[in-house]
């Protein structure tokens, strides 16, 4: 006995160019507010680093103060001395970077980004670092700033 | 007559496979969106958290009399000088040295914020001595830069914009030495100084009250057993807040013993 053929309907193509209009359209919409999101988020992580290196940069310093190490300014405010009893140590901006010299004998860098300036002041006990980050913006393609302010308290 | 096209809509199984692709890509999308925000928060956080901390340090040193809660004297036209300037609006409250109890609120004195003179509008107080307990607003504990040796001679802030420009040093190692009003002005937008250019390539600290992040300082009377109370004890808890202006607001605090 022979069965009967079940009819078969498919898409028109007016169907499908509307299927893929409104697919193209919904995913372009997706597509350009997540990688604006991505590059938001990108540009926040950036900062957070910078943040982070500024932060570790405090550490480094307090410590150095709380070993009893006194702290004497650069006279251009670009650097600053611990001398203690585990000898010197120099926290100074050279090069767009801010380093760390250890008893003039090793030196290390403390930043990932570019520094532009880094300025040291002192005052009632507290000693301000003031960094400025400077980083391509992914959102505007420009170099941007991103300026980090670490006090560190000295012991009287 | 003419044959009618057969209709037929979508099934389940295609409707179901289109909104789990399209929750998917939400999904992902979302998260970052989550991830971004809280970094941008954790970001002013920071830097907010910074400020407090260093304050708190900072009013371990300030006189004990010169904080929040003060003995006032109201003089017989109602006026009494506070020890601080930039009261917050609305925050004094006025209470008997003897009883602790209350004499006024902030619906019956007027505050002068700006020089922290007080106006007490009930004459019952006229010279009489009060508890004065109010909120200030504290500066930033300044922030320095360097200015670019070429015009335009400008420094931007990180506590934009700022709502009152206090004092602008020059800074040349330990030293600072204030700069006259006449040699830098705040951009309209509270965001940049302009300085003069004979200040070129100097070393700047301005001190300034932030308009996106406001430091407030208040405090209580403590008693003996650590509790609050309106009468004059030598224990007072200080406390300092960094207020968002959105609720989300940060404090600490330290006692003073005197």
């Amino acid at each position: 006995m022979m069965r009967k053929a079940k009819k078969q309907s498919g898409f028109t193509m007016i169907e499908l160019i509307i299927v893929m209009v409104i697919t193209a359209l919904v995913l372009g919409g997706i597509i350009s507010y997540a990688g604006n999101v991505y590059r938001q988020y990108r540009m926040t992580a950036d900062q957070t680093s910078m943040k982070a290196d500024a932060a570790n940069i405090r550490v480094l310093m307090q410590s150095a103060a709380d070993e009893g190490g006194k702290a004497v300014l650069h006279n251009d405010n670009k650097g600053v001395t611990f001398t203690g009893k585990k000898g010197t140590d120099i926290f100074f901006l050279r090069d767009g970077a801010v380093y760390l010299r250890h008893n003039n004998t090793s030196e290390r860098k403390l930043t990932g980004f570019e520094v532009s300036e880094a300025v040291w002041t002192q005052d009632k006990g507290v000693l301000s670092m003031d960094v400025t980050f400077s980083y391509n913006n992914i959102q505007t393609k420009k170099t941007d700033y991103q300026k980090v302010i670490k006090d560190v308290y000295l012991s009287k | 007559m003419e044959k009618r096209p057969i209709l037929r809509g979508f099934t389940l199984i295609e409707v179901m496979i289109f909104i789990a692709i399209i929750a998917i890509i939400f999904a992902g999308t979302f998260q970052s969106l989550i991830a971004y925000r809280w970094i941008a928060k954790e970001n002013m956080h920071s830097e907010a958290l910074r400020q407090m901390l260093t304050w708190k340090k900072l009013a371990a040193d300030l006189p004990m009399e010169s904080l929040s809660p003060c003995i006032v004297t109201i003089s017989a036209d109602g006026k009494a000088k506070l020890p601080q300037k930039n009261i917050v609006e609305n925050s004094i409250t006025l209470y008997d040295p003897a009883s602790g109890a209350v004499l006024a609120d902030s619906s019956s004195v007027r505050v002068d914020s700006g020089s922290g003179e007080i106006k007490v509008t009930n004459g019952k107080l006229s010279g009489k001595k009060a508890v004065a307990k109010f909120s200030f607003l504290l500066p930033t504990t300044g922030e320095t830069a360097v200015l670019p040796a070429s015009e335009p001679c400008r420094m931007s802030l990180i506590n934009a914009p700022a709502s009152k420009i206090e004092k602008v040093e020059l800074v040349e190692g330990s030293k600072f030495e204030e700069i006259p009003p006449y040699k830098y002005k705040a951009e309209p937008d509270g965001r940049t100084i302009g300085f003069d250019k004979s200040l070129a390539g100097k070393t700047v600290r301005v001190i300034y009250y932030g308009g996106l992040v406001k430091t407030v300082c208040t405090g209580d009377f403590l008693d003996s057993d650590l509790n609050i109370t309106g009468k004059p004890t030598g224990k007072k808890i200080v406390r300092i807040m960094e207020s968002y202006n959105t609720g989300n607001d940060m404090e600490t605090g330290l006692m003073r013993v005197k």
